[in-house]
C-alpha cells in the first residue's frame, strides 16, 4: 500500500516522481463520497426539490432551473439557498465571507455551549426524540439569537411551515428524509451563510412577478410533485420578501452568534478584541455593511459619543462588547419581532411566539452575565491550547440551561455509579492511565481484529491432493518460482495449512507468498499464526516487521524487530530481561531498536556477518526514511544472498525512493532474471522507466505484467489479480505521455488486444 | 520583544518570507477583517537588510480583500496574491503600481496560492468555488482544474519531494492528494478523519511522506501519505481552532501554528509539547512563516494590524 511496501515487501511504489503509483491502489473517493456534513445533505435535498426534473415541463420551473444553471455555471456548487438568504444584502458580488464565522460557530458547538438557552428549548419545542431522530411534529417557531436551526429547516421543507395546501404537506412529509441533519450543525452552517455578505448573484429578485401567478394557476391541476415544487417556490417568494427586509438582521444575528460562541473563553485578549467590538456593533445595529463598506448607522453614531469613553476605559471597566451583550440581545428580540410581524405574510407571524423567543434570549443573556461574574473576569488563564483542560472542566452551559438534560445526566451518573463494580472501576482507572500514556503515541497500532483472520480461497484445486503429494508440489514450487503462478503457490500452501494447521513453517511460507502477492493483511494473519505456533520463528518475526512497515504500523514493526533480536540465540544476550523505558516510549523506540541491531552487526564481524541483520537494518532505515543507508544494508545482504529476487526488488525500490532510477532499474532487472514472471518487479521497472521519461519501455513492461496476469487468471481463474487496476492506471498514464489518447481509452476498458498492433509483449 | 510593523487599517491574513533573500518579507492584508472592502499587499524590508527595524518597501492596494500570497520561485521580484473577488494577481515589486498579470477564473473567493517550489514553474490556487487550479504565469488560462472537493477549498500545498504532487483540504473535511500527471483530474488519495472543515495544511520538509493539518474541529493532525486509513498523530482538541500550520524548514520535528487563540506557537510534533508561544498579538493571528535563511526566525501577521518578526529557539 505504501511506498515502502513495495520495497520491503515486494515492490516499490512511490519512488520519486512516480508518486501516484503507490497511491493508485487505494480507493478513490469520488465527489459522491459519504455525505457526512449536514450542509451537503442540505444541498442535496435542495437540488432534489427545486432543480429536479419536473414531470411536466412547467414553464416556471424550467425558467428557474435555467436561471440557476446559468447563474451558477456548470460544475459549481448549488449555493442557491445562500443566494436567497443574501437577496436583501446590498453588497457587491464577490465580497468575501470570512471563514472565522464558521470556525467560531464550530467552536461554539464543540465547546458544548451550543446556543445556550436555545438548544434545550428547541429540542423540546420540536418534540424530537433525539437530535438525529425523525421529526415528530412540524416546527412552528422561528429561532432567535444564537439559534438558526429552524431557518434551515424552513428552506429545507417549506411545506411544513406554510400549511396552505394540506395535500402537499402530506406529500412533503412522506418524502422527507428519515435522517434529519443535526440541528446544531445546521445552525452552524446558517452562521456561515449570513456572514457571507453578498455572494454571487441575486437572480431571484429579478424574477418576473407573473411567474408567481402562473404557479398558482398550475397548482390547481398539478400533480402532488408539482404542487410540492410550487409550494417551495411560493415559499421562496415569501422568504425573499422577508429576507430582503431581514437580511441585515441576519448579519446582526450572525455577529451575535459569533459573540455568543466565545463568551465562555477565559482568554483575556478576547475581552479587548477590536474584532469582537466590531461584531458587537454589527450585532446591535450600530454598524452594518453597505456595498463594500462598513457604515455606522444613526444609532451607532449616537451611541458613539457615549460609548467612546467607556471603550477607552476598557481595561478597568471590563469587557466592552461583552457588557453590551445583554442589552443587545434584548433589542434584537424586539426588533426581530416587529420585523417579522410587519413584513411577512399573514399567518407567518404566528410562526414564532415573541414571548417564547424573549424568554429564550433572556436566559441566554443571563447566562452570559453569569459567565462574566465567574471565570471570565477572575481567571487569568490564557487561552492557549495547552490550557484547555482548565476550561473544559467547567460545567458546560448546556447543562446549566437544559435542565432536563442536566437532570438526566445527574440521574444517569447516580444510577450507574453503584453498578460499577470495584473491578470495573479499577479497569476504568487503568484505561484512563493507559490513554493518558498513549495520547501522544506518534503512530497507530495494528489492533484491527481482521488482522487475526486468515481467509482461505474457495474452490482450491489442490484441495484433494494428499499430504505427500502436496508436500512434493510445494517443494517443487519453492525450488522453481517459474513453475507455478503466485496464485497456485498460495492455494497449495493454503491447502497445506488447512490440512495441518499446527505447521508454523507452512504458515510462514504462506505469509511470505502473500507478501509477494501484495496482500499484506493476509500476510499478517498468516505470519501471526506462525508466530503464535512457534514464538521463536525468527523469519516470521522479521517478515511481520516488513508487513507492518508496509501497512504503516511502525510501532508494531519495531516490536517485531525487537522480538527478532530478543529471541535470536546469538543476539538475545543484547536485550535486557525487562524492556527498558526506551522501548515503551514512542520517540525513543526507534533509536533503541536500531542500536540493538547495530550492536548485533558488530558482534559478528569478518566473514561471519549475518545478512538477516542487514535486512532488518534496511527495514529500520526504511521506517525512518533514511533510504541511502537502507540501500547499503540491502546491498550488503545481497552480497551473501545473490539469488534472493525479493531482496533485489526491495533494493531497487529503495533506490527509486531516493531518485536513483537507473540503479533501481538494474536491481529490478536482476530480480527479473531470477524470476521472470515476478509481476511486482515488472511493474516497478515500468515506474522507473516512467521516471526517466522512457514511456515506451514503461508501457511495454506494464503490458508484459498485464499479460502475465491474464495468463494466470485464465489458467486457474484466481490468483494475483490484486494489482491489475494499478498497472492499468500506469499504462494509461504512459499512453497519454506518448500521445496515444485512443490507447489510453482502451485502458479504461482493460483491452489488452488493442495494444498488440503497436507493442510487442 | 518582536520587531513590529503596523499595517494601519488592514488586517493581516498571510505572511511569507522571500525564498531568494533574507531581506524581504510580504504580507497580504484586508480592510474590515476581510469581510468587505479593499486589500493591500505590503512588502517589507526585514531587519536583515541592515536597519534594526521593519521598513516598508512597497505596497499595493487592491479592490478586494487579499487572503494569501506566494513568491514566484523563478523570479525574485515577483509574487502572486489571492483575492476575495476570486482573482489572482501577479506583482513585480520593482514596479510601483499595477499588477503585471491577472487571472480571473475562480467563481468565488480565492483563499490560497502556492508556488511549486520543486518544479518552480507553476503555482496552485484554491478557492471557495471548490476547485484547485494549476497555473503557469506565462499562460493566460489555468492549465488544469481539480474539482473534487464538495465544498470550499482552503489550502493546497505542494509536496516537497514529488514535483507533480500536492495536497488540498477544505470544507468537506477531507484532505486530498493529487498529481498533476493524473490523466483524469481525479485525486489519487483522500484522507478522512477530521470531523470538521480542514483549514490548513503543510508538508514535512524532511519526511516528505508526512503532512500536518489543522481543522475547525480544533485539532491538529499529522498524516502519512502511505497510510490512508487515518492520521498518525493528533493534538487537541484545543479551545480554539488553528488557522495556519507550517512545518519548520530546519527540522523535521517542529511546526508553527497561528490561530484563533490570538497567538502563534511552535510545537514539537514528537510529543505535542509547545516549545514557544508568541503572545504579543491582540487579535486572531492568521499568518505565520519561517525564514528560510535564519533558523528560528519567524514572522506573523494578525488582525491587530501588526506584523511581527521574532526569533524562536529550535533545538535539534
Amino acid at each position: 500500500m505504501s511506498g515502502f511496501s513495495d520495497l520491503v515487501g515486494n515492490g516499490a511504489d512511490c519512488g520519486p516522481g512516480n508518486g501516484m503509483s503507490g497511491l493508485m491502489k487505494q480507493d478513490r473517493f469520488g465527489p459522491s463520497g459519504p455525505a457526512s456534513s449536514s450542509r451537503q445533505a442540505f444541498r442535496q435535498t435542495f437540488r432534489q426539490n427545486t432543480a429536479g426534473p419536473a414531470p411536466a415541463n412547467v414553464m416556471a420551473n424550467e425558467f428557474m432551473a435555467h436561471q440557476q444553471q446559468r447563474q451558477q455555471g456548470p460544475g459549481s456548487f448549488n449555493f442557491a439557498e445562500m443566494h436567497r438568504e443574501l437577496n436583501g444584502v446590498q453588497a457587491k458580488p464577490g465580497t468575501p465571507q470570512a471563514d472565522w464565522s464558521a470556525d467560531f460557530a464550530r467552536h461554539q458547538m464543540g465547546g458544548g455551549s451550543g446556543g445556550g438557552a436555545g438548544h434545550a428549548e428547541f429540542e423540546r419545542a420540536f418534540a424530537r426524540p433525539g437530535p438525529m431522530g425523525p421529526p415528530v411534529g412540524p416546527m412552528q417557531m422561528r429561532p432567535m439569537g444564537g439559534q438558526h436551526a429552524n431557518w434551515a429547516e424552513q428552506f429545507h421543507r417549506p411545506a411544513v411551515q406554510s400549511a396552505s395546501t394540506p395535500q402537499a404537506q402530506v406529500q412533503q412529509q412522506q418524502q422527507a428524509p428519515v435522517v434529519r441533519p443535526d440541528p446544531m450543525a445546521m445552525a452552524f452552517n446558517e452562521a456561515r451563510m449570513y456572514s457571507m455578505m453578498g455572494g454571487p448573484g441575486m437572480m431571484m429578485m429579478n424574477r418576473p412577478p407573473m411567474m408567481y401567478q402562473q404557479q398558482h394557476q398550475q397548482q390547481v391541476g398539478g400533480t402532488a410533485q408539482q404542487q410540492q415544487q410550487e409550494q417551495e417556490q411560493q415559499q421562496q417568494d415569501q422568504l425573499e420578501g422577508a429576507e430582503a427586509a431581514a437580511s441585515k438582521d441576519e448579519l446582526a444575528r450572525t455577529a451575535a452568534q459569533i459573540l455568543g460562541s466565545v463568551r465562555d473563553t477565559a482568554n483575556p485578549k478576547f475581552k479587548q478584541s477590536e474584532f469582537f467590538s466590531f461584531m458587537q456593533q454589527l450585532a446591535d445595529g450600530q454598524a452594518t455593511i453597505d456595498g463594500d463598506q462598513v457604515v455606522k448607522t444613526d444609532k451607532g453614531k449616537q451611541s458613539e459619543t457615549t460609548a467612546q469613553p467607556q471603550q477607552q476605559d476598557a481595561a478597568s471597566a471590563g469587557p466592552t462588547w461583552a457588557t453590551e451583550f445583554e442589552r443587545r440581545a434584548e433589542e434584537l428580540v424586539n426588533r426581530e419581532s416587529t420585523t417579522r410581524t410587519g413584513s411577512q405574510t399573514p399567518g407567518d407571524g404566528s410562526i414564532f411566539s415573541p414571548e417564547f423567543a424573549r424568554t429564550m434570549e433572556r436566559n441566554w443573556a443571563e447566562e452570559f452575565e453569569k459567565t462574566l461574574d465567574g471565570p471570565l473576569q477572575e481567571s487569568t488563564v490564557s487561552g492557549h491550547p495547552q490550557d484547555v483542560e482548565v476550561a473544559a472542566e467547567q460545567p458546560s452551559s448546556e447543562y446549566i440551561h437544559g435542565e432536563a438534560d442536566a437532570d438526566w445526566l445527574e440521574r444517569f451518573k447516580d444510577n450507574i455509579q453503584p453498578m460499577l463494580s470495584e473491578h470495573d472501576r479499577e479497569w476504568l482507572d487503568t484505561q484512563k492511565e493507559w490513554e493518558s500514556l498513549n495520547t501522544l503515541e506518534a503512530s497507530h497500532r495494528a489492533i484491527d481484529p481482521e488482522l487475526n483472520i486468515y481467509r482461505f480461497h474457495k474452490d482450491n484445486p489442490y484441495e484433494h491432493q494428499s499430504g505427500e503429494q502436496l508436500r512434493a508440489t510445494i517443494e517443487q514450487m519453492q525450488r522453481d518460482p517459474e513453475a507455478a503462478s503466485l496464485g497456485d503457490a498460495i492455494m497449495a500452501l493454503e491447502t497445506a495449512v488447512a490440512q495441518n494447521p499446527q505447521d508454523a513453517g507452512m504458515w510462514l511460507r504462506l505469509g511470505l507468498k502473500q507478501q509477494e502477492n501484495e496482500q499484506e493483511q493476509a500476510a499478517i494473519a498468516a505470519l501471526r499464526k506462525a508466530v503464535s505456533l512457534d514464538a521463536n520463528a525468527l523469519d516470521a518475526h522479521l517478515a511481520l516487521a516488513v508487513s507492518y512497515t508496509n501497512e504503516g504500523y511502525q510501532m508494531d514493526a519495531y516490536d517485531e524487530l525487537h522480538e527478532w533480536v530478543a529471541r535470536h540465540e546469538r543476539y538475545g544476550t543484547l536485550v535486557p530481561e525487562t524492556a527498558p523505558s526506551q522501548m515503551t516510549q514512542a520517540d525513543t523506540r526507534k533509536a533503541y531498536v536500531q542500536d540493538l541491531y547495530l550492536q548485533a552487526a558488530r558482534m559478528a564481524p569478518g566473514q561471519d556477518w549475518d545478512p538477516d541483520v542487514q535486512v532488518a537494518l534496511g527495514v529500520l532505515f526504511n521506517i525512518s526514511t533514511e533510504y541511502d543507508k537502507a540501500v547499503d544494508c540491502f546491498k550488503a545482504a545481497l552480497s551473501k544472498r545473490p539469488d534472493d529476487y525479493i531482496l533485489w526488488n526491495r533494493l531497487g525500490a529503495t533506490q527509486a525512493h531516493i531518485g536513483n532510477n537507473s540503479e533501481a532499474t538494474q536491481a529490478y532487472f536482476r530480480a527479473l532474471e531470477l524470476h521472470p514472471s515476478f509481476i511486482r518487479a515488472r511493474y516497478n521497472l515500468s515506474l522507473a522507466s516512467t521516471n526517466m521519461g522512457q514511456h515506451r519501455e514503461a508501457a511495454e513492461n506494464c503490458l508484459i505484467a498485464l499479460s502475465l496476469q491474464q495468463r494466470d487468471m485464465q489458467k486457474d481463474g484466481a490468483g494475483a489479480g490484486g494489482m491489475s487496476a494499478t498497472i492499468w492506471n500506469a499504462l494509461q498514464l504512459s499512453m497519454y505521455m506518448m500521445g496515444e489518447p485512443k490507447l489510453a481509452e482502451a485502458c479504461e476498458k482493460q483491452d489488452l488486444n488493442a495494444f498488440r498492433d503497436k507493442f510487442e509483449f | 520583544m518582536p520587531l513590529q510593523y503596523r499595517t494601519a487599517g488592514f488586517k493581516g491574513y498571510a505572511i511569507k518570507f522571500s525564498p531568494f533573500t533574507d531581506k524581504l518579507l510580504a504580507a497580504a492584508t484586508s480592510a474590515n477583517f476581510g469581510l468587505v472592502g479593499n486589500g493591500r499587499l505590503c512588502v517589507l524590508n526585514t531587519p536583515n537588510a541592515g536597519s534594526q527595524s521593519l521598513s516598508p518597501r512597497q505596497q499595493y492596494d487592491t479592490q478586494d480583500a487579499l487572503f494569501d500570497l506566494t513568491w514566484n520561485e523563478t523570479h525574485e521580484n515577483q509574487l502572486a496574491t489571492a483575492s476575495g473577488d476570486g482573482s489572482i494577481k501577479l506583482w513585480d515589486i520593482t514596479l510601483s503600481r499595477h499588477p503585471i498579470a491577472q487571472w480571473k477564473e475562480h467563481k468565488r473567493e480565492t483563499m490560497c496560492v502556492e508556488w511549486n517550489y520543486t518544479a518552480k514553474t507553476s503555482f496552485l490556487s484554491s478557492s471557495w468555488d471548490g476547485t484547485v487550479k494549476l497555473w503557469n504565469p506565462n499562460s493566460p488560462q489555468s492549465l488544469r482544474t481539480f474539482a473534487e472537493h464538495t465544498g470550499c477549498v482552503y489550502t493546497s500545498a505542494w509536496s516537497p519531494r514529488q514535483p507533480d504532487q500536492f495536497a488540498s483540504c477544505g470544507e468537506d473535511k477531507t484532505v486530498k492528494l493529487w498529481s498533476t500527471n493524473e490523466p483524469n483530474g481525479r485525486s489519487i488519495a483522500s484522507f478522512g478523519g477530521h470531523v470538521d472543515q480542514v483549514v490548513s495544511l503543510d508538508w514535512n520538509k524532511y519526511s516528505p511522506e508526512l503532512f500536518v493539518t489543522s481543522s475547525t474541529d480544533r485539532t491538529i493532525k499529522v498524516w502519512d501519505i502511505r497510510n490512508p486509513r487515518g492520521n498518525i498523530t493528533m493534538f487537541g482538541p484545543f479551545e480554539f481552532p488553528v488557522r495556519r500550520v507550517r512545518f519548520c524548514p530546519f527540522s523535521p520535528n517542529f511546526i508553527a501554528t497561528a490561530g484563533y487563540d490570538m497567538s502563534a506557537s511552535v510545537w514539537d510534533i514528537r510529543n505535542g509539547a509547545v516549545t514557544f508561544v508568541h503572545n504579543a498579538h491582540s487579535e486572531f493571528v492568521f499568518g505565520v512563516d519561517w525564514s528560510l535563511f535564519h533558523p528560528g526566525q519567524m514572522a506573523s501577521c494578525s488582525w491587530d494590524e501588526q506584523i511581527h518578526v521574532f526569533n524562536v529557539p529550535i533545538p535539534q
